[in-house]
């Protein structure tokens, strides 16, 4: 049977643990935008903690992955609770790293133009910092997706479901149609992601701004 | 009118500005008019509070500009730098609009006025719907010129606006400033490196050197009677062409 077949005839499951992945990695994402770009921010502010917090989501990051997710069933159990916050602190370095540099990028001599014709500090960050730093900070939350997308696969060793689950079953039954039927949509939705967030990206950057 | 008395600014040590102190006219251009570094820049972001003095007062008119909302003082000064600082993200007619935004004009009279001022400063409607990005340099001054003055400031600083265009369009812009500062009647602070340009637009210059004001006078007795060595020696080069250009306007 080949691996075209096979995924055919689990379509159902296929699509199940697909829609459980996007799920997982979705959420994970989502409060990773949530809580990154603002601290990113706020990180552009306060210049003298950027090194101390950036520093602890990079060892973060270094952990791997199958670990991560080992350290957190004794403090959360198993299913999605450790699924998600592994993957949200795998997504914040990506997040945090892009939204300090886009807003670092924008030219000096702009802000100092924004204040001298008396716009407040707010007034500086919704219409000139932000949508100045779209593009860097939207390839952030791409880089982010994707590595979560990927990531997530691992997932499933901790009971959260998702395209992983063929995965492991596969290994342990030494059936590759069975891992293809996890690998091979895992690769599609990264790439999918891919291409549809960095659409977004040119539809959200401001014209004039290359 | 405008009016430093004894200002002061250091950075870790090293003072920038020394106890300087002048008077703007009202309806006067002055030109502060030195050599790079000598805190010309430091001296006019004192007056918009881009820069906070760490001693001595500025006045316009007799208000202490510290006791005034920073934001309502900067509203109300033009500022013009030469980096330019268009915001990129931001249309011609959105850059021009900034101030008159923030300032909640009604959007008719935004627009009448930006069709008035794009006259002013030379440049076609045809530019409004356009991107910084797509002017040419001294096009984008135009717009940065249209954007300080637009919602008629009393005061406009102006920080070497001219210095990152090549020699011809500088030119030209200088000679449009002339007219331009005729019909508008502001009290403008010029501040420039180029001696040329300094006593081509001036209506009086002061002269600084290493943080210290050294002269200040119009440019006639700035050429003939040089308080010092060093004034003498920064206009003496060129100080037969000023003289003869001087005359020349009168
Ligand atoms: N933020 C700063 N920190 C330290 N030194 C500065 C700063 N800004 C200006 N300076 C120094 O102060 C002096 C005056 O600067 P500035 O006012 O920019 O001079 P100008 O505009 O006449 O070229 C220069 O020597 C410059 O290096
Ligand atoms: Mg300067």
């Amino acid at each position: 049977m080949n691996v075209a077949q096979f995924i055919l005839e689990r379509r159902a499951e296929v699509l199940q643990r697909t829609v459980e992945h996007v799920q997982l990695s979705g959420i994970s994402v989502l409060l990773a935008v949530c809580v990154g770009v603002p601290l990113g921010i706020m990180l552009t502010r306060k210049k003298g903690l950027t090194m101390p917090v950036v520093g602890v989501v990079n060892v973060v990051q270094t952990i791997p992955s199958l670990a991560l997710l080992g350290f957190l069933i004794p403090l959360l159990g198993i299913g999605l609770k450790p699924a998600i916050l592994a993957l949200f602190l795998y997504s914040l370095l990506a997040i945090i790293k892009n939204t300090i540099a886009g807003i670092n990028q924008v030219d000096r001599s702009i802000i100092e133009a924004g204040m001298g014709m008396g716009m407040t500090n707010l007034q500086i960050l919704l219409k000139l910092e932000l949508p100045l730093s779209v593009p860097v900070i939207l390839s952030g939350i791409r880089i982010a997706t994707v590595t979560c997308i990927g990531i997530a696969t691992l997932c499933a060793a901790v009971g959260a479901g998702g395209l992983g689950q063929f995965i492991f079953r596969g290994i342990s039954m030494v059936n590759s149609n069975m891992i293809l039927a996890g690998a091979i949509p895992a690769a599609l939705l990264a790439l999918f992601f891919d291409f549809i967030l960095l659409r977004v990206e040119k539809y959200l950057t401001p014209r004039g701004v290359s | 009118m405008i009016k430093l008395v004894d200002v002061t600014k250091s950075y870790d040590g090293f003072v920038a500005v020394n106890g300087i102190g002048f008077v703007v006219k009202r309806g006067e251009t002055l030109v502060l008019l030195g050599v790079s570094g000598c805190g010309k820049t430091t001296t006019l972001k004192m007056i918009n509070r881009l820069i906070e003095p760490d001693s001595g007062d500025i006045y316009i008119d007799s208000d202490n500009i510290k006791h005034v909302s920073l934001i309502e003082l900067r509203r109300n000064i033009g500022y013009v730098i030469q980096d330019i600082g268009l915001f990129p993200n931001m249309t011609v007619e959105e850059n021009i609009a900034v101030v008159p935004r923030l300032k909640r004009w009604a959007p008719e009279e935004i627009k009448r006025r930006t069709l008035s001022i794009l006259g002013m400063v030379r440049l076609s409607e045809s530019v409004l719907s356009r991107y910084p990005q797509e002017l040419s340099g001294g096009q984008q001054q135009r717009v940065g010129v249209a954007r300080a003055i637009i919602s008629e400031p009393e005061i406009v600083l102006m920080d070497e606006p001219f210095g990152a265009l090549d020699p011809i369009t500088r030119e030209e812009l200088q000679d449009e400033f002339i007219n331009l500062k005729k019909q508008i009647k502001k009290t403008i602070i010029f501040v420039t490196h180029d001696i040329f340009e300094a006593f081509k637009i001036a209506d009086r210059i002061a002269i600084m050197d290493r943080g210290e004001l050294v002269q200040l006078g119009p440019p006639l007795e700035i050429a003939e009677q040089p308080s010092n060595e060093f004034v003498a020696k920064f206009t003496g080069r060129h100080i037969n062409a000023l003289v003869a250009d001087l005359k020349d306007r009168d």
